[in-house]
């Protein structure tokens, strides 16, 4: 996927639409669910780097993610910001 | 590199078929022909019946299926459409978008860094798009 979202404070600006999903009872969240990084070397469709995310749900099935290395490292980044700024611990 | 005669185009630009933007931006074809029709947003040449879309309109369809797919509107996306160049978009890094700003640059981190206050962002790899296009246009010839 070539492009990501980032959100820099969950408190002060929530996924609302995750909220709606709550509530209707579509949503899985999972606080200390077996979770997994990695990267694929040639994951791009363009060759470059990808990093893939796995999450093992309670069902037993499993959610892989992907993404480009550049924007996870990109977002990696903008988080040092907040915790420069005192805003993420 | 496969050239498409057209009328009032330049004739060194490879030109698109509906189907390959279709393809490489993963927007529907139907899509595609309302961004023309209605949305004016990226708009094609005509050859005969068919539209053929120069690369830098590829790139521009490719951002905009992420921005929809990330939730813009149609109206947000026009903002963003009339304040930004093309040929920002054609040479950029990275396009970021949060709430009613938009930027095309290098350095995501330090725009982030310098609107305190904004907490949510799109950040679409540019790079990797136009890397995609290229890689299409080496696969169509290679095929060819």
């Amino acid at each position: 996927m070539p492009a990501l979202s980032i959100t820099l404070n969950l408190e002060s600006d929530p996924w609302e639409d995750l909220k709606l999903r709550s509530e209707e009872g579509r949503l899985v969240h999972l606080k200390d669910a077996p979770m997994r990084v990695g990267a694929l070397p040639r994951g791009m469709q363009s060759g470059k780097a990808s990093v893939a995310i796995a999450i093992e749900l309670p069902d037993g099935r499993t959610v892989v993610a992907e993404t480009s290395l550049e924007l996870f490292l990109a977002a990696a980044r903008v988080f040092q910001v907040g915790r420069d700024r005192g805003e993420l611990l | 590199m496969q050239t498409v005669p057209v009328a009032n185009a330049d004739r060194d630009v490879r030109y698109f078929r509906t189907s390959e933007v279709s393809l490489i931006s993963g927007m529907s074809l139907r899509v595609l022909q309302w961004m023309d029709e209605q949305g004016g947003l990226v708009k094609p040449v005509l050859q005969g019946h068919t539209r053929l879309w120069a690369p830098w309109q590829v790139l521009g369809c490719c951002v905009i299926a992420q921005l929809k797919r990330k939730g813009y509107s149609n109206q947000q996306i026009r903002r963003m459409w009339r304040d930004l160049r093309a040929e920002q978009i054609a040479h950029g890094d990275y396009l970021l978008a949060g709430g009613k700003h938009f930027a095309i640059t290098e350095d995501p981190v330090e725009f982030i860094r310098s609107h305190n206050g904004r907490s949510g962002w799109v950040l679409v790899d540019l790079v990797e798009l136009r890397r995609r296009i290229r890689r299409h246009i080496a696969g169509a010839e290679h095929h060819a």
